[in-house]
């Protein structure tokens, strides 16, 4: 097994697909109406402090990841434990992504196909690009980064003459309640889900590049996402907004330049779709990592065929409808992310930081 | 496995895919689907429900036809969709709405309320919420439609084209369904849609588009005709061009301005313990025909014209917003928007009696009109004998 490694401009890519992965479609949660993008900045800001934390994570375990981690600090049995909450987690996150897109393509764009072709489809790209490895991931997510990021900001451009700005006003509408709510409810999905990109930390050069990669990535992301935010409120308006699953979407669909550029928002779509796959990917490969250190395997190749096909087949039959999977992405999934994102990480950075100091404290006397 | 064998297994491999790229999993054909230009809604009243009637273009048409045929079908039905979904078996092929322009919507049905109609069409997935919306104040919406049979042109898209062109008139708003339902749900704004009817001259129908169908809710309630929307536009500042039509000294209606540009600005203010709306617009405009030979001096100077015109602008304006005040009580204009987004504190107490509160609102228009240009000539035409 040869070490990967991948430079930081991929990894900042592969952070940036991730993050934006289905909130490109799905939109951020959207209680606080057209105060959405208070909430989305403070909760960049509120993920930056995370960000050091996960990086100083990096810098205290050169060449480890979430799961080495895990198991050096909690010991054999309970940091097997936290690694088992860990597989689920980035299990059912890329589930919880393959359904998103799945219910996109059920519902908008291919109606009668049974939803579990595309997530198949798309799942097994996942299980091929994973079993190639993450340089692969990373080399791709460069690619993949600048078409949609050239898409991005021509769909961006062309919706200019569609916005209207009285959708802005008036300020903080319905009060800051909300906005707090939607600062939590953005801050767990998407951006303190990086919190998978722990599991890949091998990947990363040493020398402390984690903060830059984790940091930067987070910031950029969280502009495309305010970015793209901001359009769908201008052009659909707070109320409009709040009715729609797929936003976004909606959004691009208004747009008519001149009669002649018109329906292009099934073209636009394919961003949805590059950046989904470097989210189930990443979360894909996590997982296996993570079933390859709690059992020691030799690699964790020999888990990616299994651990995909139950993630699209968990994906298949994980929500009921989509009223369901509105309700758990943006109601319950705040609660339930919490422990995976912040408080074992930090339960973790606290423990390794005594540690360390210790070990430190006990080498110094010595000489 | 030898080299070879690997290699034909491959090729083989490779073979077999080429059934699985044959196209789409649920492709279907043009002349397996019937494509929808347009709508007509009516009330049935024999069941008290649901009239639809679609015109379609016809596929069948054979090459020496120069025009585009088309197709009118009617069905009865308790919802849209179901009717939608029965008109199979009268067509034998599935309707394609993607391409639809035109949804026509009876009175009747229009005073009724709107949402049981509008909503299937911008739900589906299949429609797109992109189509205009009209009223028509005829009897039946069909009979809209059912001109295409004079006309011999497809009458849905003949109407989405004069959309298209509206702004040149101005006398009808230009309303596509995710508009109008955005209009529904914003507080403090009530929807409008155009009013469609049958204008019949020398024995020739046609369908003009003139004026506006004025909803409460999503019931409509009432009716501007053309001159009454031209300046409701006025205040919605969706006015991008039309012609004012300004009277000489003696009262005789002489000059036409063509409107070049037009900026409203709408802002509410406390004034004495009394909420204000203040509506301001400044019009540009160029004098393209004087009806007389009386030289544009003095009294008829463009100064003159200018503020005459201003003035008309400012009284026309009041006379609209008054008769929504006094006979519909329903505030098209987005006052309460205005209120709404400029001083929230307010609305939030004014918001649960905003009709009453409308009804009684205080509102000073001014008018500015500025003649940039003359067109080709500088003078009047003079008579030489």
């Amino acid at each position: 097994m040869s070490k990967e490694i991948i430079p930081g401009g991929q990894s900042i890519s592969i952070v940036i697909l991730f993050i934006i992965g289905s909130s490109l479609f799905m939109g951020t949660s959207g209680e606080s109406g057209n105060s959405i993008w208070i909430a989305i900045i403070l909760a960049v800001l509120l993920a930056i402090p995370l960000m050091l934390i996960y990086a100083r994570l990096h810098t205290l375990f050169p060449g480890k990841n979430l799961f080495d981690m895990l198991i050096s600090v909690f010991g054999r049995v309970i940091g097997r434990v936290f690694s088992c909450l860990y597989i689920w987690y980035t299990l059912h996150l890329g589930s919880l992504v393959l359904r998103n897109f799945g219910e996109f393509s059920k519902t908008v764009v291919l109606t009668s196909t049974p939803m579990l072709a595309p997530m198949l489809i798309i799942g097994l790209l996942c299980i091929w690009v994973v079993n190639a490895g993450m340089e692969v991931v990373g080399r791709s997510s460069k690619f993949l980064l600048l078409f949609t990021f050239a898409v991005i900001v021509v769909v961006q451009l062309l919706s200019v003459p569609k916005y209207d700005y009285q959708h802005l006003k008036p300020l903080l509408h319905s009060g800051w309640g909300p906005v707090f709510s939607d600062v939590a409810g953005s801050f767990t999905f998407p951006f303190a889900e990086i919190v998978v990109f722990l599991g890949a930390f091998t990947v990363l050069p040493r020398k402390g590049s984690a903060a830059r990669v984790l940091v930067s990535g987070v910031v950029i992301a969280g502009v495309i996402i305010l970015g793209v935010s901001v359009r769908n409120l201008l052009v659909l308006g707070p109320e409009i907004l709040s009715s729609l699953y797929f936003p976004s979407y909606v959004a691009v669909s208004r747009i008519n330049v001149g009669d002649f550029l018109t329906r292009i928002e099934g073209s636009s779509a394919i961003v949805f779709i590059t950046s989904l796959f470097i989210k189930t990917s990443l979360c894909l490969y996590v997982s296996c990592q993570g079933i390859s250190r709690v059992f020691n395997l030799e690699s964790y190749r020999s888990v990616v065929l299994q651990m995909g096909l139950i993630m699209v087949y968990m994906a298949d039959f994980i929500y009921k409808d989509i009223t369901q999977m509105q309700y758990f992405a943006y109601h319950i999934y705040k609660v339930y992310a919490l422990p995976f994102q912040l408080f074992i990480p930090l339960l973790l950075w606290i423990t390794a930081e005594i540690t360390a100091r210790r070990a430190g404290a006990r080498e110094e006397p010595s000489p | 496995m030898s080299r070879t064998a690997f290699k034909t297994a491959s090729a083989l491999l490779a073979a077999m895919l080429l059934f699985g790229l044959t196209g789409c999993w649920n492709y279907s054909e043009i002349d397996d689907m019937s494509i929808v230009a347009g709508v007509a809604l009516d009330k049935n009243k024999a069941d008290n429900n649901i009239q639809m009637t679609v015109e379609m273009v016809d596929t069948q048409g054979g090459l020496q036809d120069n025009q585009t045929g088309f197709k009118m079908l009617s069905l009865t039905g308790d919802t849209i969709f179901s009717i939608a979904r029965s008109m199979i078996s009268l067509t034998g092929r599935k309707l394609f709405w993607s391409h639809a322009k035109a949804i026509i919507i009876s009175e009747e049905l229009a005073r009724e309320g709107l949402v049981k109609v509008v909503d299937w069409y911008s739900r589906d997935t299949e429609t797109r919420a992109d189509v205009y919306i009209f009223v028509a104040s005829e009897k039946n919406a069909r009979e809209v439609l059912n001109l295409n049979q004079t006309n011999k042109t497809i009458m849905s898209f003949e109407l989405a084209q004069m959309m298209k062109d509206e702004m040149f008139t101005g006398t009808a708003p230009v309303v596509e369904i995710w508009d109008f339902i955005d209009k529904l749900e914003t507080p403090g704004k009530s929807a409008i849609a155009p009013l469609i009817n049958i204008s019949e001259m020398n024995g020739q129908k046609n369908g003009r588009v003139n004026g506006t169908a004025v909803f409460a809710e999503d019931r409509m309630v009432g009716k501007l005709d053309g001159t009454e929307t031209q300046y409701a536009l006025f205040v919605k500042n969706e006015v991008k061009g039309g012609v004012l039509t300004i009277d000489n000294e003696r009262g005789r209606p002489t000059y036409s301005l063509e409107i070049l540009s037009n900026r409203t600005k709408v802002k509410p203010v406390w004034e004495n313990g009394k909420l204000q709306i203040q509506v301001h617009t400044l019009t540009h405009t160029g004098l393209d025909e004087v009806m007389s030979t009386v030289d544009l001096t003095g009294n008829e100077s463009l100064a003159a014209i200018e503020n005459r015109a201003g003035a008309q602008v400012q009284r026309n304006i009041l006379s609209v917003i008054r008769k929504l005040q006094r006979d519909y009580q329903t505030d098209i204009f987005g006052f309460g928007k205005a209120v709404h987004d400029t001083i929230p504190r307010s609305w939030h107490k004014l918001e649960e009696r905003w009709p009453e509160e409308f009804k009684e609102l205080d509102v000073k228009v001014t008018s500015k009109v500025i003649i940039q240009s003359t067109a080709k000539s500088s003078r009047t035409i003079k008579l030489g004998d």
